[in-house]
């Protein structure tokens, strides 16, 4: 029944249960701009979730690498909050240890790391965080870096919130709280 | 209006926006104090890991921002617009979330009260009483440019509370207008740019960029404004390999300060990878 229960955990979003409204129109993947890059577009995606094949769904690196630019959340006829759920299923992979080997995730734990020690992202230090898990795009950016290096845009020294043992408090309670929270661990992670 | 700033975290790496931005609202005689000890609004990537993380992250600094007595957070970033006003949406309607969010917050002492607006930069400078400011002080109407107002994503979408049109803002175009500039009719000026996918999926985002420069240059633009530092970055960072030419993407507060007569060198307009050249 598991299959069921993750439904279940999606319809629980605000909106998430417009997701049985889906008429498979396409308007989201025609719409999508990453669309060519995944493997199933978000109507698929759906089509998939809606038919219980969860295991395609989070194996999928559909909603990994959605950018977020919420065309298809503000033209979908039935007003299903795409980009949301997009959202929801990152969180409910990363729940239930499905963090695949995609660098879309490593650049988000990377910058996710360098903001829990900071406070602030520094993105000198995000990107060093980030090439150790994916160290082949090293080369790509070494020129982009020193040009940037060479016009006064790469910053080294980051400077954190005032009081940062006190912002990992408010983190850290923030973490305890998500727990029971809807999308996360609910089906005991 | 009551309103402080919130830069976030990728304004000082930014190629002129901050200096531009300080430049001009001293010129103005404009006061807009910073956040006090602001964090990072966790963009995309929080909401990608832990929400309830993400929605602390932007209260921490509305609650900031009211207890600092302000009405109004006015923020130069599309992401930090976004993530403010999503978290703000979102608490608005979730009693319970925003006690969490304020159990979390109560850690350091703080409070989310929910009272705070959240305004764009752009918008910031059209509101009325701040707009003339500017449009009296202009000297060089920048009549001899050409200009594609690049809005990027996350200015008009998504929808949360009165948002300028999703896909054909105009909030822009006006301002570019205001300062004499020819502004062309920009199809793409609010498609994406591949955002933060450029890290890992670049590949996939240098089609997107291709396809905003060339209908840039296509419809005669000589610069393309921007309001975000990320979109900057996305748009001209790739150009030279993406067989389209070059144009130079500058941020909306680099043209208004030499509108007003300021000297290229406080506008920091020479930390640009794709030059500005052209005479104005």
């Amino acid at each position: 029944m598991e299959a069921r229960e993750l439904l279940k955990e999606l319809l629980k979003m605000p909106g998430g249960d417009q997701i049985l409204k889906c008429i498979q129109c396409g308007t989201c993947t025609g719409s999508c701009p990453m669309a060519p890059a995944m493997d199933y577009g978000p109507r698929k995606l759906f089509a998939m979730a809606k038919g219980g094949d969860f295991r395609e769904v989070f194996d999928a690196n559909t909603y990994w690498i959605c950018a977020s630019c919420y065309f298809c959340t503000v033209r979908c006829p039935r007003g299903i909050k795409i980009t949301d759920i997009m959202y929801a299923l990152k969180r409910m992979a990363v729940a239930r240890g499905y963090a695949p080997k995609e660098k879309a995730a490593y650049m988000y734990q990377a910058f996710k790391d360098t903001v829990d020690d900071y406070g602030r992202l520094s993105e000198a230090k995000m990107m060093q965080r980030y090439l150790m898990k994916a160290p082949f795009d090293a080369l790509k950016n070494a020129s982009l870096g020193l040009r940037l290096l060479a016009k006064g845009r790469m910053e080294f020294k980051v400077e954190p919130v005032k009081d940062v043992a006190a912002f990992k408090r408010v983190l850290e309670k923030a973490r305890e709280l998500g727990r029971t929270s809807r999308n996360q661990g609910a089906l005991g992670s | 209006m009551n309103a402080v700033f919130y830069p976030g975290c990728t304004l000082r790496t930014a190629a002129g926006y901050q200096e531009s931005i300080e430049a001009v609202l001293e010129a103005l005689e404009l006061s807009l104090p910073w956040v006090e000890d602001w964090n990072c609004c966790g963009a995309t990537a929080y909401f990608s890991l832990d929400e309830l993380v993400a929605l602390v992250l932007p209260a921490r600094v509305m609650a900031i921002a009211e207890g600092m007595g302000a009405d109004t957070v006015v923020t130069p970033c599309n992401a930090c617009y976004a993530t403010l006003r999503k978290a703000r949406a979102v608490l608005a309607d979730e009693p319970e979330l925003k006690d969490n969010v304020n159990k979390a917050l109560a850690e350091e002492g703080k409070r989310y009260w929910g009272k705070v607006g959240v305004e764009h930069l752009l918008d910031y400078f059209l509101e009325p009483g701040i707009r003339e400011t500017w449009i009296s002080r202009i000297r060089q109407p920048l009549t001899s440019l050409s200009v594609a107002p690049y809005y990027g994503c996350q200015y008009s979408r998504p929808q949360t509370d009165g948002e300028d049109h999703p896909e054909r803002p105009q909030a822009l175009d006006t301002f570019l207008e205001f300062l004499g500039t020819r502004v062309v009719d920009f199809t793409a000026k609010t498609y994406c740019c591949g955002a933060a996918q450029m890290v890992a999926h670049e590949e996939a985002c240098l089609p997107l960029v291709r396809r905003i420069l060339s209908d840039a240059s296509r419809k005669g633009a000589q610069a393309i404004v921007a309001i975000c530092p990320l979109c900057q970055f996305n748009l001209e960072a790739p150009q030279g390999k993406l067989g389209v030419g070059n144009v130079p993407v500058v941020y909306f507060t680099q043209l208004l300060g030499l509108a007003i007569g300021m000297d290229r060198k406080v506008l920091g307009l020479k930390k640009l990878l794709v030059p500005f050249k052209v005479a104005v």
